[in-house]
């Protein structure tokens, strides 16, 4: 972890002017934490869309790695908002989730060691927005030169955003919870055959829906919905166990990574306000010209290995068996194929049932 | 006025007018293809980086003694500028050293990538058609292709640029590769060559593969499961 400090002293050595200042540490943000046990009923369900990329990529190298960036910075979202403990299950979706009461997509709009911006939007199952924010920050060179066990330097601007949710979420009514569950029901069912759940919603010009009335809960067609619903809710719990696998195994080599890029940027911008001539001549000692390039290898071996984890997201799985209204589906592909053709499964098999529940 | 006006901007844009085929023609993998397969080092033909350290050792040294001897020494030259040098070019030897030792490489494509995998080290990696402006920046690499050959540029602090420039013998049955490190404040490059021939993975060899489902698997021979 000297090492930072070491490569900071060296440019500091190489250069005799002031550069550009380090960003100082920014004020780490509390996270507001629900009262009671944590993640006990609350009700309400958030799903978090995997995060879309704004960002145009400088070099080859990096957007190989972009796949598994997405989503471990989707995940570590997710993490921090599980630990508010302000709502229900938090899960985390390659596409729209219809099944969550609320759901946030996000952008990555600059994502660097020294810098992370991101674009929120969350909206509820009746379409409302609760917020469309940006959320920014620098990161401090101290940051990456905690122990590999502290939080993640990106962790800030996750527990900004789990904050704001958490102050949406405080500020519902009991009434207001309680139609958000009833939409998200409605709209799942929606979903499925629109013609059987026109007759609860409707869609204003603003894209804002109402529940206009409640279906039976003893309706066999409601009952199947709410099974349907289920099954989607352990397929995407699975999905989620896979995403968390990955996360783990990225802690360590992103952070290891995202630390070596910081020192190379820091070194890149001090060289470009000096003339070449001026830079520091490792050549003269053995050991500062191995360790130059000791932590090169190390950089790029951290590389690699996030590379090929995010090699690992577009190839196919182990085909996923899924039990639903008494059916084996065999799901194929890729993650994103998976939970694609799981969705159109369930469309078929609602449509199906319909049929078959209304011959005499 | 104005329609002269008008037409200037239409002859500008005319001439900044592509048609848009043009622009995305699909990279060629062929310069690439002759590249892949497995190779292991071909230690007859390789060159032993200690030797050539110390004869290059030996050249600068006499370079440096005739001409402070002679008095035709360049601007700036001294005793001690000699001795920072030589001692600067042992170092580039010495790492150059440590840094070629790779016995076996695997080159193969990931998508349009070229991935050349080293046994002791990272993989330089290769993206097809990709615009190698990046080299600039520390930290970042570049590779091409140049007179036949495919080149990675390496840059690192402290002025260290490393090169790996891979040649294909005219029949394709050797790959030599040219390592050069070169540094601030010394005044040669340290070259050295490692010449590879291509070789059958043996049945009891692992292929491992990290999939999402299971990790890293691992298994004797041939590709992991999909």
């Amino acid at each position: 972890m000297n090492r930072l400090w070491l490569i900071l002293l060296l440019v500091g050595c190489a250069v005799t002017e002031q550069s550009e200042p380090v960003p100082s540490p920014a004020v780490k943000a509390n996270l507001l934490r629900a009262e009671g046990s944590p993640n006990d009923d609350r009700g309400l369900n958030l799903s978090v869309l995997l995060f879309k990329s704004d960002m145009s990529i400088q070099g080859p190298d990096r957007a190989k790695l972009l796949p598994a960036e997405i989503r471990y910075l989707t995940y570590l979202l997710r993490q921090q908002v599980v630990a508010s403990g302000f709502w229900g299950a938090v899960r985390v979706t390659p596409t729209e989730d219809v099944t969550a009461e609320v759901t946030c997509a996000g952008r990555l709009i600059d994502v660097r060691p020294a810098h992370l911006t991101v674009g929120i939007k969350c909206q509820d199952a009746l379409g409302q927005v609760w917020f469309e924010e940006t959320f920014s920050e620098e990161i401090a060179a101290e940051a990456y030169l905690q122990s590999e066990s502290a939080d993640d330097p990106y962790l800030n601007v996750m527990t900004q955003i789990a904050n704001r949710l958490a102050e949406a979420r405080a500020a519902l009514s009991d009434q207001d919870e309680r139609r958000l569950v009833e939409a998200a029901v409605l709209r799942y069912g929606y979903g499925l055959s629109q013609k059987s759940f026109q007759q609860y919603l409707a869609l204003n010009q603003e894209g804002i829906w109402r529940v206009t009335r409640l279906p039976s809960v003893t309706d066999p067609m409601f009952q199947r919905v709410m099974r349907i619903r289920e099954s989607e809710y352990q397929l995407i719990d699975a999905l989620d166990e896979q995403f968390s696998v990955v996360f783990e195994a990225m802690v360590v080599p992103y952070r290891l990574w995202r630390q070596y890029q910081y020192e190379f940027e820091v070194y890149n911008q001090a060289l470009g306000e000096k003339s070449s001539e001026r830079s520091r001549q490792v050549a003269a000692d053995y050991q500062a010209l191995l360790s130059t390039y000791r932590r090169y290898q190390d950089y790029r071996r951290n590389e690699d290995e996030l590379a090929e984890m995010s090699e690992s997201f577009m190839r196919s799985l182990t085909p996923t068996l899924a039990r639903v209204e008494g059916q084996v589906l065999e799901l194929t592909g890729n993650l994103d194929q998976q939970y694609e053709l799981w969705r159109s499964y369930l469309r078929q098999i609602y449509q199906t049932s319909q049929v078959s529940a209304s011959e005499p | 006025m104005q329609i002269v006006k008008r037409f200037f901007w239409l002859f500008i844009g005319l001439l900044l007018y592509q048609p848009l085929g043009v622009a995305h023609a699909e990279p060629s993998l062929e310069p690439f293809m002759p590249y892949l397969g497995n190779w292991e080092v071909d230690f007859s033909a390789t060159e032993s980086a200690n030797e050539k350290l110390r004869f290059l050792y030996d050249v600068t040294l006499s370079d440096h003694r005739r001409r402070l001897s002679s008095g035709q020494n360049r601007l700036g030259d001294s005793a001690f500028q000699a001795v920072t040098d030589l001692r600067g070019l042992v170092n580039l030897g010495r790492l150059a050293e440590q840094i070629t030792r790779t016995a076996v490489l695997d080159i193969h494509m990931v998508e349009n990538t070229l991935v050349v995998e080293r046994d002791d080290n990272f993989s330089l990696r290769c993206e097809v058609g990709a615009s190698p402006d990046y080299v600039e920046n520390i930290g970042y690499s570049q590779c091409k292709i140049q007179a036949q050959a495919l080149v990675f540029e390496l840059a690192m602090p402290g002025g260290l640029t490393i090169e790996h420039r891979l040649i294909l013998s005219p029949g394709g049955d050797r790959l030599s590769i040219a390592t050069t490190l070169a540094a601030n404040g010394v005044s040669q490059q340290f070259s050295v060559s490692r010449v590879y021939q291509p070789f059958e993975p043996g049945s009891e060899g692992f292929a491992c593969q990290y999939t999402l489902d299971k990790g890293r698997v691992c298994q004797l021979s041939g590709m992991p499961d999909e």
